[in-house]
């Protein structure tokens, strides 16, 4: 036969839809502009200064793995970037260099890289990394302190905070559609409830995130905030409240949707977001943290390899013969 | 490709619209017969170079009559060659001088009568590769006869082509298929718009809605037969045997001609992904198909005997159409999308669009760390339908398709070596 010519040779399917990490890392940026620009627009200079640094040494850190690794850089398909805005985004406008610098060593290297790079995170890089250094330097994530210099023409109040040591009856001047709007302190890209509402929808229409653990950490989170609210209306916020404050939002669209740490099947990804709803509530209410998406969320983590063996049967398992 | 924005279910894939405009490929100068190799060692050739070959004959290459085929040309062997396939398989080729046809004694038996021993010995080596054997071999327990008029890969239209122009010849294999004993039930799988034609042939028809990959054997029985295809099991096995319309259509023609059918229609999708129906003699090189078409192949080039999903890449284009060969596509350097070894980072699209419903996301970890055992009883690789959506759809470009084809032969192999 004659070898004139090489063709390619490889294994079907010939065809590709032409999805990579690189573009869903792109449609998580994209989706995050609207809650960033407005935390920006707020918070100046330095909130941007926390994020392109923060984004800067997520990258720069897979970078320096890579490197002493020996291996291909990774970096290109900017899944660290995306770790390092989600972690600035969580930060107070004012953070400190240092914090961002380390911050991302915890999410980028102890979150993710050491336990075999991308894809093999148990637990939610940026989370690992905010709960280390909340356990760590708790006056890190105390918005009151870190935002107390800011004027920006509304009331600058951490609501869970609040709520928590003064009950819900302390927030009346603060109103739900100002809280959707974004008028409450918090970490930069945390706060406007319509911006990451619109990234969320975005992300779902482009399925980059699995809608199922969105939905139902919602639901889960306003269920039991209903309960709560129902048994004392006077020490506990109403659900739309719950929904609007915190990392509440962030959390249903951006960090329980984290791929390798959350599930995939469909009943689990219920159960996952549910419960995840549901301990955040829990931990704020009853909890000793001022907010329980950081915690809850690396719970829900940790019985994901449990929860995500509960599948349906696949086609001709277990039929002896029909 | 649609899909659903909530999709739960599989990618709005379609089976090809209607069959494409047809040409005539005309007999090649050479031509060249494949013919499997058994696997043993010790064998020897009975066939040589300069040995004359007519149309229908039953050619042995080996001594035994354990590998042979039915010549579909005639003509002097000019050379024989080994050819390798994919897992370890290897072919012996028989390149042939054509000449004039002369048909081959046992064409001629046909005239005497056509029942079901008669056409046996071309099981396989007509158009459609039918393979009738599996009436012997279950000793009549082969009770339903499902015939497939919708093509098992995208693009494809041959056997919707042989629904729409060789309606009698269906008509006729039908009625072959009736008189074979143990058979109660012949069931065609038609789309609704082919139902116009389809029905004329008067046999039960079951629509079937036309998105990929509804067409596999599994699927139609869970589907239209209420029967669900246990793990590892053959359809055979519970009875139930599949055919292709064009392969029926042939064992129509058989009867009703007396003569062996030796030209088949080919769905070649060229680079620009036009299609074009082409009717080509079996045996013909794929390189006299493109002449003829002028479709020029470069180095860097990929050629596909199949579909898109389920095809099989050859490194020649001498490989000559089989009876099996139902498409050819080329696809052009810069349009060949790339493998990575990007680990998987769960994003759970494989598990959306898995028709078996497998794990693929825990399976791939599995079968990329080489544990076939533990993938087959932890993550239900035998259950996989080899669609191949799910390297079709993985943002990591992982080959996951290849790890479970690779991991069902190495499985095989374990297995063989354990007998």
């Amino acid at each position: 036969m004659s070898k004139a010519k090489k063709f390619v040779v490889s294994h079907a399917p010939f065809w590709h839809n032409g999805d990579s990490i690189k573009i869903r890392s792109y449609h998580t940026m994209i989706a995050a502009i609207p809650a960033l620009m407005f935390g920006i627009s707020v918070y100046g200079l330095p909130a941007a200064r926390v994020i392109a640094l923060s984004i800067a040494c997520a990258m720069l850190w897979e970078l320096g793995m890579n490197y002493i690794l020996g291996q291909e850089s990774t970096i290109d398909n900017l899944s660290s970037a995306v770790i390092g805005m989600l972690f600035g985004m969580l930060l107070p406008a004012t953070a400190p260099w240092w914090i961002v610098v380390i911050g991302t060593f915890l999410a980028v290297i102890v979150g993710r890289e050491i336990f075999g790079g991308i894809g093999g995170n148990p637990f939610n890089p940026v989370l690992t990394a905010v709960a280390i250094i909340m356990l760590s330097w708790p006056d890190m994530y105390d918005y009151y302190g870190a935002l107390v210099n800011y004027n920006p023409g509304f009331p600058m109040i951490y609501p869970l905070e609040t709520i928590k040591f003064q009950g819900f009856g302390a927030v009346s001047e603060i109103s739900i559609i100002d809280m959707f709007l974004g008028k409450q302190a918090g970490g930069i890209g945390a706060t406007c409830g319509i911006g990451l509402i619109l990234g969320g929808v975005y992300l779902i229409y482009n399925k980059v995130i699995r809608w199922e653990i969105s939905l139902s950490f919602i639901v889960g989170l306003m269920i039991t905030a209903h309960l709560f609210y129902v048994s004392d209306p006077t020490k506990y916020a109403c659900p739309g409240f719950h929904l609007l404050a915190g990392y509440s939002l962030i959390g249903a669209f951006f960090l329980a949707t984290d791929d390798a740490s959350s599930p995939v099947n469909f009943i689990p990804m219920l159960i996952y977001g549910a419960g995840a709803g549901f301990l955040t509530v829990l931990i704020r209410n009853i909890g000793a943290y001022v907010d329980g998406v950081v915690f809850a969320i690396l719970l829900m983590n940790l019985a994901n390899p449990l929860i995500d063996r509960l599948r349906a049967k696949p086609l001709g398992k277990g039929i002896e013969n029909a | 490709m649609k899909s659903s924005l909530f999709g739960s279910a599989t990618p709005g894939f379609r089976y090809a619209i209607s069959p494409h405009e047809i040409e005539d490929i005309p007999m090649p100068e050479q031509a060249m017969l494949f013919v499997e190799q058994p696997k043993t060692k010790d064998r020897k050739y009975v066939i040589k170079i300069g040995d004359t070959i007519k149309t229908g004959q039953n050619v042995s290459v080996f001594d035994g009559d354990a590998s042979s085929t039915r010549a579909s040309v005639t003509g002097a062997v000019a050379d024989i060659q080994t050819y390798r396939g994919d897992y370890g398989q290897t072919y012996t080729a028989l390149s042939i001088k054509t000449a004039a046809d002369d048909m081959d004694d046992a064409i001629t038996a046909l005239n005497q009568s056509t029942d079901l021993d008669n056409l046996l010995p071309f099981s396989g080596n007509i158009p459609g590769a039918p393979d009738l054997t599996v009436f012997k071999q279950y000793e009549s327990a082969i009770h339903t006869v499902v015939i497939n008029v919708l093509d098992d890969d995208l693009l494809v239209s041959v056997n919707q082509w042989a629904a729409q122009y060789q309606t009698s010849h269906i008509k006729q294999g039908v009625g072959f298929l009736k008189n074979i004993s143990g058979v109660k039930r012949i069931l065609l799988i038609a789309p609704e718009r082919m139902l116009s034609i389809i029905n004329t042939i008067g046999v039960e028809v079951s629509v079937i809605d036309e998105t990929y990959p509804n067409v596999l054997p599994a699927l139609i029985m869970r589907d239209h037969l209420n029967t669900i295809l246990p793990e590892g099991k053959s359809p055979e096995e519970l009875g139930i045997t599949f055919f292709k319309a064009e392969a029926i259509a042939a064992i129509g023609q058989m009867i009703a001609t007396k003569t062996m059918p030796v030209e088949k229609i080919v769905t070649v999708v060229k680079r620009d992904g036009s299609c074009q129906n082409a009717k080509v003699r079996l045996g013909t090189p794929l390189k006299a198909v493109f002449d003829h078409l002028n479709i020029t192949t470069r180095s860097g080039d990929r050629v596909i005997i199949g579909g898109p999903m389920r095809g099989t890449a050859v490194y020649s284009e001498d490989i000559p159409v089989l009876p099996t060969t139902d498409c050819v596509l080329i696809q052009s350097e810069s349009d060949i999308p790339g493998v990575a070894t990007t680990p998987c980072t769960n994003c759970g699209e494989c598990i959306r669009v898995c028709p078996a419903e497998i794990p693929v996301n825990v399976l791939v970890r599995y079968l990329e760390n080489g544990a076939y055992e533990e993938a087959r009883d932890l993550c239900d690789l035998i259950c996989c339908l080899e669609c191949g959506l799910c390297s079709y759809v993985c943002p990591s470009k992982m080959p996951i398709f290849q790890y479970i084809k690779l991991g069902k032969h190495e499985l095989s192999l374990i297995e063989t070596a354990e007998e």
